[in-house]
């Protein structure tokens, strides 16, 4: 049956109808994907406190504390005085570096930190953003991407200067010794009509 | 010219389509490298906010997404629902994952920037007492100026 009889020509196999095939799987692949990658903020949340358990009274000094509020006309009060967004980064970076050691802002306990040793950090500081319930989501995201430019930046300027790499180049030790050094305490609560409603808490991410 | 003239003899040579195949399949593995599928369809419209420090989102099977549009509508997943039907969704989400994985579950969050901060603050919340840790605001990258 198989034997090649002189005269017989081999047959091909028509692959005219491969390239037809090709194109339906790229159509579907087309359709069912989309380009984007997905980017944007994390935050962590803390797991709330509940009702039952007994309540402890954490004393936070006012030098810890920077009171970030946003207001229904979407205005942003840095302790109390107005601020443009713009200045935020500078402010939030002063404040959670403290570079000269000063009495008014977050103080400095030494922490040895693998990896750096020995450094003062302000581990107590808070930033506790306000936020009303009529305020636009716009102004939310930009507060906390000015928040989380301020980390990045405090965070890259380290691992520059110690590992001579930029943070997200880090691998992951090296990156939770330096979140130590600034972690990163962001408190969150609401307010609706003059009151405040409950306290979240947001902290450092730990992917 | 001798060229141009009939001659019935000479055949038009045919286009060989033999790699032609190859080529769309080149193409599909690029777009199959390049693209991730896409998530739940939006049955709402929203322009999400731009910012310039962003993360990317990644470990697509654990995301969970929430739209929500001016008007304050949300939508999860596939179905769109009210506030008040949200908790005993997420916790139908939460039992079908595997123990073991639950803690790596995200919510990303996709609001429309004109959305009033009391909907946002109700879905944290909502999204807190879950027991979801991690959530993820989607966000634009922004042209920086310079």
């Amino acid at each position: 049956m198989f034997i090649n009889r002189k005269g017989h020509e081999i047959p091909w196999v028509n692959s005219s109808a491969s390239a037809d095939i090709a194109f339906l799987l790229l159509v579907f692949f087309l359709i069912a994907s989309s380009m984007g990658t997905e980017k944007g903020i994390f935050r962590r949340l803390l797991p709330g406190v509940s009702k039952d358990a007994p309540k402890v009274k954490k004393e936070i000094q006012k030098r810890d504390l920077l009171v970030l509020k946003i207001d229904s006309e979407n205005r942003l009060f840095c302790n109390d005085s107005l601020m443009h967004i713009n200045e935020l980064k500078d402010v939030a970076i002063h404040f959670i570096s403290n570079p000269y050691n000063n009495d008014s802002l977050p103080e400095k306990q030494e922490k040895e930190i693998p990896f750096l040793g020995k450094i003062p950090v302000t581990s107590n500081h808070i930033i506790f953003l306000q936020v009303s319930r009529e305020a636009g989501y716009n102004t939310y995201v930009s507060v906390q991407n000015e928040l989380q430019a301020a980390y990045n930046h405090l965070r890259n300027e380290i691992s520059k200067n110690r590992f001579r790499k930029i943070y997200a180049a880090l691998d992951s030790e090296h990156q939770s010794a330096v979140r130590e050094v600034y972690p990163q305490r962001i408190t969150e609560s609401e307010i609706s009509g003059g009151k405040e409603n409950r306290v979240k808490e947001n902290e450092e991410i730990l992917k | 010219m001798s060229r141009f003239g009939k001659n019935s003899r000479q055949k038009v040579p045919s286009l060989n389509t033999a790699s032609l195949p190859d080529m769309i399949f080149t193409l599909l593995f690029f777009f199959m490298i390049v693209s991730n599928m896409r998530e739940a369809p939006h049955r709402l419209q929203f322009r999400i906010p731009t910012a310039t420090e962003l993360e990317k989102l990644d470990k697509e099977s654990l995301v969970s997404y929430i739209f929500v549009n001016k008007e304050g509508e949300i939508q999860f997943d596939y179905s769109i629902l009210s506030l008040s039907a949200l908790p005993a969704t997420i916790e139908q989400k939460i039992s079908k994952t595997p123990e073991d994985k639950r803690d790596k579950m995200v919510v990303s969050l996709k609001i429309d920037k004109e959305t009033r901060m009391g909907v946002v603050n109700d879905i944290k919340q909502i999204v807190k007492d879950s027991g979801i840790s991690l959530i993820h605001f989607a966000a634009d990258p922004e042209i920086v100026k310079k």
